[in-house]
């Protein structure tokens, strides 16, 4: 038996339908299951490249349930699962494995079927063929078996590839699809202390966004608590992309040479341009192509239609808003799933809040937000100087 | 950056003979149970730091019970001490610190009635009203010594005789967290059957306490198991932190009045340098003289705060216990409790010394308050 062996399959999504540019992404996927099985001390282990699938194998014993979540949690991996690996491609090899396979998974009495694909096109069996022998063996071996071919209780998948393959659809773990860590290119995303920024960080991090993080400090508008809130969250997010990089920018005097200059009700959409000029020159700093917001359309005065357009001008960068569309449940509910909610509803006030006026515009008109801000004096000046005192943390 | 820590009432800095007993105890590590001659030097700690909380509020030495700090101590006084067949009634007040105020919420689901008598403006008890609260029966009476926030002082000798002489069963506590140790107490002269009292307070460590119960005063405890305590705190004792807090009460005791006046000093000086700002209204008249509780107009408190502890003076905003409470207003309940406006309860800061503070350090940081309160009164924040 020592020619089979129990090996990880595991299978993307979206990759597999790229063009000539596949391998690039793979690599990049192969990159990431190397750094997490090696990050996570998972022994001897060699990953082979199959047609849409990634097989790990393991010189010696491995505690799949352990390694599991650290192949599971990578952008770009769909499922992964515990499978078996047949060196002998005999239809006897298959036969006597599957039927292993399936005392060992499939109680009985139970439907089964069996579905097989052929990558190999050299095998001298068709699909069809060897399912139809394959199951006939494991009905005449296995007693409690009926078949049933559209909703049976249990699936044996055999894939015939450079080696054949045995493993069920019920043991698959789900992955969080997406694409590659990285291999969209850099952006910055404006973190705040709340719920959706964080959300929008994971969301573009899982199209394959490298993140670099900015963080707009206020002290003492906003306390050292505040800062530890943000930092604590973008160690949360370098869960999912590997790293990040949460760029601290010094706040304070812009903030309140825009209060003295501005009327009460347009602060709030004067300071998130002054954010978004600062995060596109950061961006240009750090050779990212986009910027990234939490914004969800309608929740609050700033993002409204009206507010958004009203950001026109304020970057030359594009800006992804993954939650422009998203109700806050939603929000909450991915929040919830990656683990930020509960950092994010600590109870320290970011400086928007310390801010807010009581009526703050709905409907801001450009022309006047652009004129308001021309007259803010040297606020270039100060938006420079607060780049360059910028702290830069990593994770 | 010169450090000046002005918050002893969160939290004081260790005593250097506090250090030294909890660091003997690391070598001399037995569990005082233990029958072997190392359990009986570490049970010959606990005793002698007994005998020191004991002296510091004139009690006995069977009469102090050390828990895990004045929380615990507080919750064992209220859910052990008040039994339903010495009346339904409770009385308390507004302006308690929460590990009173939210055990009381308790109290009521189990069934209490429990009575927040009103304070003055200046934050104390009228006698006369407690003497009417106690004509239902009440099996406890819940007071503050020193207020947490404000300074406040109760006269808890003049309450202690009024309970005792309209009402001799009900059972009177004291939370005496902040007073401990610096405003003299005398159990019997004051007619105190439980009384609550923090080692962190006085420069001892955090996590230890201690509850006194008049002997002859039954209490039910909270925890079972051991039998360590007389059977009312089961646990293997924290004896590094029993064995401070008995050397940071053997270090205070003596020194108590001495410490009271330069307290006394400490407070007039700042309070006399920052009057040429305007704006200031010191809260709680006839307050202790380890704390300064006061509004400052126009300012928010947490972020006069973050100010100031930018500049190395630890100062806090209303109460430290209470900042990590989720509450979008950020209004003092005790300020409120004393009827005093919204707009003042919002804006108070405390400032709390300990005896270790140099004059120097509050000249300094009346300096850096008043560069601070000026500078964020300068900038237009809307609020």
């Amino acid at each position: 038996m020592s020619c089979v062996q129990e090996v990880l399959i595991i299978k993307y999504g979206e990759i597999a339908l790229r063009g000539k540019n596949r391998h690039i992404y793979e690599n990049m996927l192969l990159d990431s299951i190397r750094k997490n099985l090696a990050q996570a001390q998972c022994g001897d282990f060699y990953v082979r490249k199959e047609q849409g699938r990634f097989v790990v194998e393991w010189n010696g014993e491995v505690e799949f349930a352990r390694i599991m979540p650290h192949i599971t949690c990578i952008f770009g991996i769909t499922s992964a699962c515990i499978g078996i690996k047949l060196a002998d491609q005999s239809m006897e090899a298959i036969q006597a494995a599957a039927l292993a396979y399936a005392r060992q998974h499939c109680p009985t009495p139970a439907t089964f079927k069996v579905d097989t694909r052929r990558a190999n096109k050299q095998y001298p069996l068709r699909s069809d063929e060897i399912s139809a022998q394959v199951g006939g063996f494991l009905l005449d071996n296995m007693e409690g078996l009926k078949v049933n071919l559209s909703a049976p209780d249990f699936t044996l998948k055999i894939e015939i590839r450079s080696f054949a393959y045995i493993y069920s659809p019920k043991s698959e773990v789900k992955g969080p699809g997406g694409l590659p860590p990285g291999s969209a290119g850099k952006g910055v995303l404006l973190l705040s202390g709340g719920i959706d920024s964080p959300v929008a960080g994971y969301l573009a991090a899982k199209r394959g966004i490298d993140l670099v993080a900015a963080y707009f400090h206020s002290p003492p508008y906003t306390s050292e608590r505040a800062k530890e809130k943000v930092i604590d969250l973008a160690r949360r997010l370098s869960h999912f992309t590997g790293k990040i990089r949460l760029i601290v920018i010094p706040f304070t005097d812009i903030q309140l040479k825009l209060v003295e200059r501005t009327p009460p009700e347009k602060i709030t959409i004067l300071l998130k341009r002054a954010m978004l000029r600062i995060s596109g020159q950061i961006a240009q700093q750090e050779k990212a192509l986009a910027l990234i917001t939490g914004d969800s359309v309608g929740q609050v005065a700033s993002q409204t239609l009206h507010s958004l357009y009203a950001m026109t001008g304020a970057t030359e960068m594009p800006i992804i808003r993954p939650l422009a569309c998203f109700d806050k449940h939603e929000i909450v509910t991915i929040a919830q799933n990656i683990d930020t909610f509960p950092i994010s509803i600590r109870p320290y006030d970011d400086c928007c809040t310390l801010f807010l006026p009581k009526h703050p515009e709905t409907k801001p008109k450009l022309s006047i937000i652009q004129s308001v801000e021309g007259n803010v004096d040297n606020l270039g000046e100060l938006i420079e100087q607060a780049i360059a005192d910028a702290e830069v943390i990593e994770f | 950056m010169h450090k000046i820590y002005l918050d002893a009432a969160a939290t004081a800095p260790p005593l250097d003979a506090a250090r030294t007993a909890a660091a003997k105890v690391m070598d001399n590590f037995g569990n005082p149970s233990s029958l072997h001659a190392m359990g009986l030097d570490a049970e010959r700690e606990i005793e002698t730091a007994r005998a020191a909380v004991a002296r510091a509020i004139g009690g006995k030495n069977g009469e102090i019970y050390f828990t895990s700090g004045g929380t615990e101590a507080n919750n064992m006084a209220i859910f052990g001490g008040a039994k339903i067949h010495n009346g339904a009634r409770v009385i308390t007040t507004a302006a308690e610190h929460p590990s009173v105020a939210e055990p009381m919420k308790e109290m009521v689901q189990r069934g209490f009635e429990v009575l927040h008598l009103e304070l003055t403006q200046d934050g104390l008890i009228d006698p006369s009203v407690l003497a009417k609260a106690l004509a239902v029966s009440t099996c406890l009476v819940s007071i503050h010594h020193v207020n947490n926030e404000t300074g406040v002082a109760q006269n808890i000798a003049v309450l202690g005789k009024i309970i005792k002489d309209t009402s001799p069963r009900t059972v009177f506590h004291v939370d005496a967290v902040q007073s401990f140790c610096k405003t003299p107490i005398d159990v019997g002269a004051m007619n105190i059957d439980l009384l609550s009292l923090s080692a962190h307070k006085i420069g001892g460590l955090k996590g230890c306490g201690a509850l006194f119960v008049r002997e002859k005063v039954h209490i039910r405890p909270m925890f079972f198991g051991g039998g360590q305590e007389g059977n009312m705190r089961c646990g293997t004792e924290n004896v590094p932190g029993i064995a401070a807090l008995g050397a940071a009460a053997g270090h205070r005791i003596p020194n108590l009045q001495a410490n009271h006046t330069h307290a006394a000093r400490l407070k007039e000086l700042f309070i006399g340098l920052i009057n040429p700002l305007d704006g200031i209204e010191i809260n709680g008249e006839n307050a202790s003289p380890y704390i300064i509780n006061m509004s400052v107009d126009g300012i928010r408190p947490e972020v006069l705060l973050n100010a100031m502890s930018a500049c190395g003076v630890y100062i806090s905003a209303g109460a430290a216990c209470s900042s990590n409470k989720r509450q979008r207003d950020d209004e003092s309940a005790v300020l409120r409790a004393y009827g005093l406006s919204r707009k003042r309860a919002e804006t108070a800061v405390r400032i709390s010394f300990s005896p270790e503070n140099t004059t120097e350090e509050a000249e300094i940081a009346a300096e850096i308050f008043m560069d601070c309160v000026k500078k964020l009164r300068g900038n237009k924040v809307i609020k």
